[in-house]
């Protein structure tokens, strides 16, 4: 990874979901609310596993 | 409640993305990307707050007009987001990126509107079907549309001959254009959920 920031968008889904799941736990919510982390969390599974730098090769 | 939180966390994703745009992609490409989804916003938005009104912000949430500020600045984020994103899988510009930014746009947008169900920073007017604890069925596919119909236009115009800034004057000129798209298919959704 020579250019880590190039990966600044995966940080900044990280910081929705830290942020997002930090005030749900926060304020209690239901747990039918928490599930919904698991949306982008699974984005950034996929980014991570079948992730290429597409962008890069242009 | 805690209404600063989305505000911070718009402005915070603003100036990430922004800052990536402008060097991994170039700065005529984020004034572009920006400037049309932020007008597109605030063009949506005003309608929606003073004509349509199927939901209300909270109180506190600052305000230019009907429209919230930095709210604004939420939406060419999650989208910007969402196509990083599709760009990671998919290596041409295609039918497939706009399916994969839909999807991306959605699962992103989704915490943040369970969390704003709960906090009430945004309330439905009407009543709708909802899930997740009060996330209405039809917001995750509304995220998703919005991010679909602003990056079909986006890529039109910078695929075109304009200069840049010509580019950046389509999006402007193209912005009532994207919001009134995306007010229709709103207008279909809740016609169905």
């Amino acid at each position: 990874m020579r250019d880590p920031l190039r990966h600044l968008p995966f940080a900044l889904v990280a910081f929705i979901v830290l942020l997002m799941g930090f005030v749900d736990w926060g304020v209690r919510v239901p747990a039918s609310a928490l599930v919904t982390l698991l949306a982008p969390m699974l984005w950034l599974g996929l980014y991570v596993l079948f992730g290429a730098d597409h962008a890069a090769s242009e | 409640m805690f209404t600063f939180i989305v505000e911070f966390l718009s402005l915070a994703l603003f100036i990430g993305c922004m800052w990536h745009a402008a060097r991994y992609e170039s700065r005529a490409f984020a004034q572009q990307w920006f400037v049309g989804a932020y007008l597109y916003f605030f063009i949506r938005e005003t309608i929606m707050q003073v004509w349509v009104q199927t939901y209300i912000y909270a109180p506190a949430i600052v305000r230019v007009g009907a429209a919230p500020l930095l709210l604004g600045l939420l939406w060419g984020s999650v989208f910007y987001l969402a196509y990083q994103f599709a760009r990671r899988f998919v290596a041409v510009r295609n039918l497939m990126l706009a399916a994969l930014m839909f999807a991306i746009a959605a699962s992103i947008a989704l915490p943040i509107e369970a969390t704003a169900a709960q906090l009430h920073w945004w309330l439905n007017q009407e009543p709708t079907r909802t899930v997740f604890g009060g996330v209405p069925i039809i917001a995750p596919l509304v995220w998703g549309g919005a991010a679909v119909i602003f990056y079909a236009v986006f890529a039109k115009v910078h695929a075109s001959r304009l200069p840049d800034r010509g580019k950046l004057y389509a999006m402007v000129t193209l912005s009532p254009a994207i919001a009134a798209a995306h007010l229709l298919y709103v207008l279909a959704l809740s016609l169905i959920g």
